[in-house]
């Protein structure tokens, strides 16, 4: 199979597992994490980075999945410069985003 | 880009799939009929009316529903292999 095809079938995988973990999440957080792990996995086997719009639902320390409210904590800051902190409630990892001065 | 179909099947997401069990070696398997949960390297884990069903590739055939009108056989030895590692695999017509 060509190394494109490899690449198409692996992000349609990898949407579909975002998608499920997203609607199990709530009932069954394991199950959604599961899904996660795999989707990342798919991705490293494919030698592909996780889109953009994924990545940041994922802990790049631990590989948790990260809801906000649930398995991650999302706080406005305004010390030094503006930004939006993001902190991994199963290891502890914080990542802060810059907030562009509007 | 295509979606899922009968040519990608071996080596796309199976998880989410309607399903049904069309033979087994275990009679009592036999038209279960559910949603594909989890996945393993020998099993797949169907939710069939909220039990799980653990249903063994290599002792199955299994119909999976790839669109709304559209139903694929596969004989379940040929999924045998890890749900990250089908990704690579070439595809060999089994049905
Ligand atoms: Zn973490």
């Amino acid at each position: 199979m060509s190394r494109k095809r490899v690449e198409e079938v692996a992000l349609q995988r990898i949407e579909r597992l975002f998608s499920l973990a997203e609607e199990v999440y709530r009932e069954r957080p394991a199950l959604a994490q599961r899904y996660v792990d795999l989707a990342r996995r798919i991705a490293m086997r494919a030698r592909l980075s996780l889109p953009r719009e994924f990545r940041r639902k994922v802990c790049r320390r631990c590989g948790a999945f990260l809801v906000p409210g649930n398995s991650s904590r999302i706080r406005v800051r305004q010390r030094r410069e503006p930004h939006v902190s993001i902190t991994c409630l199963r290891c502890g990892r914080v990542y802060r985003i810059p907030l562009g001065r509007g | 880009m295509t979606g899922l179909n009968e040519r990608n099947i071996l080596t796309h997401e199976l998880i989410g799939l309607e399903v049904e069990v069309s033979n087994d070696t275990n009679p009592y398997n036999i038209n279960i009929r559910g949603t594909v949960i989890d996945e393993t390297r020998n099993t797949f884990l169907i939710n069939v009316n909220g039990k799980t069903k653990r249903i063994i590739k290599k002792d199955a055939i299994l119909r999976f529903k790839i669109s709304e009108d559209k139903i694929v056989e596969v004989d379940g030895r040929i999924l045998v292999s890890r749900p990250e590692d089908r990704i690579k695999k070439r595809i060999k017509r089994g049905w």
